[in-house]
């Protein structure tokens, strides 16, 4: 099922995403491992795994490796982040399918397999094997900030959960404010405390 | 309000499940961790002590030397860009890059086998060779 409402939040955690991917380049990591990232870009993309479905997340996921690279960064960049983010998408939709892990589980697998990926591709771009030397160190960066985001992202679930179910589809509807500031209206004009526009002398 | 109540039900049900979960998410970390200690285990035993220092740009060898040498040279990387390469007392560094988040610098100096310092934009890779190993990598660039 297609709802506007489905769209609106695909809309919204790729725009969220894109600006997270670009935050976290200007983050810099005091460790001498290349490839180490806090991974809050895929925070967006668990939102929507959980809360839409997984095809959605695995479109908002590529949508966004494509659309952060066309913006700001290179082709070099773009081979990088599309094998980390296309390996790591797959595992983390494998993942939820089976129903048996929490957002936490899942953000784990996805920041492992992100970085086992980048040096999958590393290795075929650099030409060199030597580069999966780093890959031990990356794996535990990538268990600590899946954990970390993981939590994170559970708390957001939760709340916008909670705001989907309390959202009124009925737009024609009044906020309390505006009924209440109607009511005051029509009672002033019942006591007749309103002036006439005739009466003002322009 | 209906809505909210029947999510409220819905998280009392789901109360054993969470645990399950948690526990599925527990094996999988420590799962991940074993893996990682063995990938480890497995890059720290085949490396042993290096003996030559290879100064590859995208993807072909520019330079070897051996790491008895004292040597310092200047590199010129992919589309551009500099990195200074320096070997004394069979350490290799980068000292000097002007790659934007240099971190060939930072990686600081290396010695044993199968370690190495990558500057990606520059595509510029320095590894430390073994002793006397023909490798793969070796065969890879005659076939190429």
């Amino acid at each position: 099922m297609i709802s506007t409402r489905k769209i609106a939040v695909c809309g919204l955690m790729t725009a969220i995403a894109m600006i997270f991917s670009y935050i976290e380049s200007l983050i810099p990591i005091p460790l001498p491992v290349p490839g180490i990232k806090l991974g809050i870009a895929n925070m967006a993309i668990i939102v929507v795994l959980f809360i839409i479905g997984i095809s959605e997340a695995v479109i908002v996921d590529i949508l966004r490796v494509v659309l952060t690279a066309a913006l700001f960064g290179n082709f070099n960049s773009f081979m990088f982040s599309i094998s980390g983010a296309v390996l790591s998408i797959l595992v983390m939709s494998l993942l939820k399918k089976t129903d048996k892990f929490s957002e936490v589980g899942i953000s784990v697998a996805g920041g492992v397999m992100h970085n086992v990926g980048q040096t999958i591709a590393a290795v075929f771009i650099m030409q060199t094997s030597a580069i999966a030397f780093y890959l031990p160190v990356l794996m535990i960066s990538g268990i600590v900030t899946g954990i970390i985001i993981g939590i994170v992202a559970s708390v957001i679930i939760k709340s916008v959960v909670k705001a989907w179910h309390k959202w009124d589809p009925d737009y024609t509807k009044l906020t309390p404010l505006e009924r209440r500031e109607l009511e005051k209206a029509q009672q002033e004009i019942d006591e007749g405390k309103t002036v006439s526009g005739s009466d003002i002398k322009w | 309000m209906i809505a909210m109540m029947c999510y409220n039900i819905k998280i009392g049900e789901s109360m054993a499940e969470d645990m399950n979960k948690r526990r599925m998410d527990g094996a999988l970390i420590i799962i991940l961790m074993i893996a990682a200690l063995i990938a480890a285990l497995a890059v720290y035993l085949t490396h042993d002590k290096g003996s030559t220092a290879v100064v590859k740009v995208d993807g072909s060898v520019l330079y070897e030397f051996s790491l008895s040498e004292d040597v310092g040279l200047t590199v010129d990387g992919y589309m551009g860009g500099t990195n200074r390469i320096v070997i004394q007392d069979g350490k290799v560094s980068v000292t000097e890059a002007d790659c934007p988040d240099a971190l060939c610098v930072k990686t600081g100096s290396i010695s044993r086998a199968g370690e190495t310092i990558v500057c990606l934009p520059h595509r510029v890779v320095v590894e430390i060779k073994g002793t006397g190993s023909i490798d793969n990598d070796a065969l890879d660039s005659v076939v190429r």
